[in-house]
């Protein structure tokens, strides 16, 4: 039986993404020091709040390069996701955007869209995902304001309001997904399933 | 493309799910943690628990109920009603709700709405809003304490003045529950909700009035909003989720089926 890491910086859904992961019968195990996560054979990065806060609670908890060598499937949600980029400009000053781990290729950014409304908040489609094989519509929830725009890492796209970002994301052994698949129903549980047969 | 959420609302008093009519006369409906998988089963895109025991008797919410919904359901929750410290958001949000949702302390302090947003992002913070049309002064005016007759007070918000005033504060989401519909069954305020949607930079969800499957299709034809809250035509059965859903799609509004 391997064992899956939750990364706890102490906010966010850490608990629901444990619990999902639970109804899929996987135990999971919370991890802060660079030995917990190398002793872990696969690791989500959880996210809910402020990618700043996230990547200096990461920095200082000395686990920025455990992370970036981390050779095992990793999956990062949302603002998780987010932090794996090369750049990120929620918290930046106006000239300088800040550095996340430089996993996965892109810049995280505001949405911008026609109608302004934000956050992009219900339930979304991830386009060129096979979830299921009949091919229905599968929705994800999702619930943010920031998203990368475009990668050379892009697997799946989203449409929100005439505007596309980048909703998935993988190289090698990792993963990014922006919306929340512990709280996407069946679909989300494919694919949380999905990620541990990686 | 962003589909339409359907929300059921359950207002849970002494841990039990009760509806009122017009905020008065509350009766049991059932248990939480059943009706709450018996939604998620059904389709429910997400839901809200609302205790309305919180604003009005000082009580706060259990964070063990909370996180025995979060372990079981799998779908997106919201949780209100007596939330006045960011250390009670934080424990609601860490045992896995999605969202907090304020009304009358949000009002007793709106600097409270702006603290939540920057601890926990716009998208973890709904704020509720009790609009009530004034037919003397002509226009919606914002009440508080509505969870009990006797506390209800007016404020001096206009309900439009209050909710540029929340958006500027950082919230993420509003319910706008129009009282003169609330438990009525005859409606959605379609004439106040699209005026008011017109204000909105974030999602706006509608709530108080639905009573028939055409009701829903309005709010969102007409009033454009990103999602319909309803309480009692779920509870009683009056209106199955996937009639409502595969109804809202032939209408040509997407939903998730």
């Amino acid at each position: 039986m391997t064992s899956l890491g939750i990364l706890d910086l102490g906010y966010g859904n850490v608990f629901s993404i444990q619990c999902a992961f639970n109804r899929l019968d996987c135990k999971t195990t919370l991890v802060n020091t660079p030995e917990g996560i190398q002793s872990v054979d696969r690791l989500v990065v959880p996210g809910v709040g402020a990618a700043k806060t996230a990547l200096n609670e990461i920095a200082r908890l000395e686990l920025t390069d455990v992370i970036k060598t981390y050779s095992k499937p990793l999956l990062g949600i949302c603002l998780g996701m987010q932090v794996l980029a090369e750049k990120l400009t929620e918290g930046a000053d106006s000239y300088q955007p800040i550095l996340g781990l430089g996993l996965i290729e892109g810049k995280v950014e505001k949405m911008s869209t026609p109608s302004g409304v934000l956050p992009h908040m219900g339930w979304n489609r991830i386009q060129n995902l096979q979830t299921v094989e009949n091919n229905e519509p599968s929705y994800f929830y999702f619930a943010h304001s920031y998203a990368l725009t475009s990668s050379r890492d892009a697997v799946g796209v989203t449409e929100y309001d005439e505007t596309q970002f980048v909703s998935l994301v993988q190289r090698e052994n990792i993963v990014g997904i922006q919306c929340h698949p512990e709280r996407s129903g069946q679909v989300g549980e494919s694919f949380l399933k999905r990620f541990l047969s990686m | 493309m962003l589909v339409k959420r359907i929300i059921p609302c359950l207002d849970v008093m002494d841990g039990k799910v009760v509806k009122g009519v017009q905020f008065k006369n509350h009766e049991v409906v059932g248990d939480v943690l059943s009706l709450a998988q018996r939604y998620s089963d059904a389709g429910a895109d997400e839901l809200v628990f609302y205790d309305i025991t919180g604003s009005t008797r000082e009580k706060g919410i259990t964070v063990d109920w909370v996180k025995s919904v979060a372990s079981v359901i799998n779908i997106p929750f919201c949780v209100a009603g007596g939330i006045r410290t960011t250390e009670q958001a934080r424990a609601l949000l860490y045992a896995g709700a999605d969202k907090v949702s304020i009304n009358s302390p949000a009002l007793e302090s709106p600097e409270f709405i702006t603290e939540l947003s920057n601890s926990f992002g716009s998208q973890a913070v709904v704020v509720g809003i009790d609009s009530y049309w004034d037919s003397n002064a002509q226009q919606y005016i914002v009440k508080q304490y509505t969870g009990c007759e006797k506390s209800m007070q007016t404020t001096a918000w206009t309900t439009a003045s209050w909710i540029n005033e929340v958006q500027r504060r950082g919230a993420g989401e509003i319910v706008l529950n129009t009282m003169n519909q609330d438990g009525m069954r005859q409606g959605y305020d379609i004439v106040q909700l699209s005026a008011m949607k017109s204000l909105c930079r974030v999602p706006l969800i509608a709530s108080g009035g639905a009573g028939t499957i055409e009701h829903f299709v309005e709010a969102f034809k007409e009033a454009k909003v990103e999602g319909a809250l309803a309480a009692s035509v779920f509870h009683k059965g009056m209106i199955e989720m996937s009639d409502l859903k595969n109804r809202l799609a032939l209408a040509g509004i997407e939903v998730r089926k």
